[in-house]
């Protein structure tokens, strides 16, 4: 009880201070937000419960008014931004990456939370991301659409990441990686 | 860490947060019916009211928490001066621009105390679903506490980076970074243990 709680309260502290610390090149010098990057990654470790409650947790606490997203912002403004579609998808996307690395044990880690991270956190939570473009925009689905086409590639380096770390802290201490014990 | 609330005591900090919630809730929610865009005319202007009846610092704050959805709204409009849209794209800016000012208003007016003890409440609601209103409060503060520590820690492996090499850093140092979080909440949890643990109901 105590450990998921406190995993839970690190994982969405982390996701904050992920926006916090100066930006980090992420490949090839471009710096890329790694708030994004946080959400793959509570999914890939902590599981798809945990996970999907820490990102909710740091939610919780955007929309109290802490300004812990990328650029300082938060507050309740952020209900009516355009973007509210992927905030509403970043815990789902959690889930879906946790179900798949906890369902797909009998692949390596690496390859399991590369697809957990691709189809939660790529697929999901763009599909939610447009939904709430459409809603907020008036587009239809075909515009929304197009408007992400220029995210996807930082996107798949950060589900490579993703992969990266979740391996290199299964390597460094197992019991840590959680969706796999 | 910047603040996203007015530190001062204004009449709009005297509202009950459950008023101002609601209100916010209802106005938000109506305006994806009004179509016109002299109305939300009206409403900026009432919104600059509202944000100058509360004294100095009000409207630089909040041109602060604005200013990032200014450049989304001109590239919003641009696309719809593009496809010929004119009237359209005003309009979406114009509604954006005001649901966020106001609700920027909430947030600049009620402080945290107050909105955790609403969170508290909305959680109580959830109780049949096994969710613990208590549990709730102790995670949040738990998040705001660490949350400064971990960037702080995150800083120190930046700068020990750079004192060993010539690159800059990069996404390695997560590792590093994610290993300290969990390490962190391992003593976190034998911490709480050790205090007596969390009742679970």
């Amino acid at each position: 009880m105590e450990r998921n709680i406190a995993y839970i309260a690190l994982f969405a502290a982390l996701i904050a201070a992920l926006g916090l610390v100066p930006k980090l090149d992420l490949l090839g010098g471009v710096p890329i937000t790694a708030q994004s990057l946080g959400v793959m990654l509570c999914g890939a470790i902590l599981g798809a419960r945990r996970g999907a409650l820490a990102v909710l947790l740091f939610l919780a606490l955007v929309l109290l008014g802490l300004p812990l997203l990328a650029g300082g912002r938060g507050g309740l403004g952020i209900l009516s931004s355009p973007t509210i579609g992927y905030l509403i998808g970043w815990p789902i996307g959690a889930f879906v990456t946790g179900l798949i690395v906890e369902r797909m044990l009998n692949i390596e880690l690496f390859i399991s939370s590369f697809i957990g991270a691709i189809v939660g956190g790529i697929i999901m939570v763009y599909f939610a991301g447009i939904i709430g473009l459409m809603v907020t925009l008036d587009k239809s689905f075909n515009d929304a659409l197009a408007i992400n086409f220029i995210f996807i590639p930082g996107d798949v380096i950060k589900a490579l990441l993703t992969a990266f770390i979740a391996q290199g802290l299964y390597a460094a201490r197992p019991q840590v990686v959680l969706s796999r014990s | 860490m910047l603040a996203l609330n007015l530190d001062m005591d204004t009449w709009a900090h005297r509202v009950k947060a459950s008023y101002k919630l609601s209100a916010l809730a209802v106005v938000s929610i109506a305006t994806f019916w009004v179509s016109d865009i002299s109305y939300f005319g009206v409403g900026l202007v009432a919104i600059c009211l509202l944000y100058s009846s509360l004294g100095k610092g009000s409207f630089s704050l909040g041109y602060k928490m604005l200013r990032p959805i200014f450049w989304m709204a001109l590239l919003i409009l641009a696309y719809h001066v593009i496809v010929g849209e004119y009237y359209k794209g005003v309009l979406i800016c114009l509604r954006i621009i005001f649901m966020l000012s106001l609700a920027n208003f909430v947030t600049m007016t009620t402080r945290l105390d107050d909105m955790m003890a609403i969170v508290e409440r909305i959680a109580g609601w959830f109780k049949f679903m096994g969710v613990n209103p208590k549990i709730v409060a102790m995670s949040c503060a738990m998040v705001i506490r660490f949350t400064p520590v971990l960037a702080l820690k995150g800083g120190y492996l930046i700068d020990s980076w750079r004192s060993r090499s010539l690159k800059r850093p990069n996404w390695r140092l997560l590792i590093p970074f994610c290993l300290m979080a969990l390490d962190d909440a391992d003593h976190l949890a034998e911490a709480i243990k050790a205090r007596g643990g969390i009742k679970s109901s």
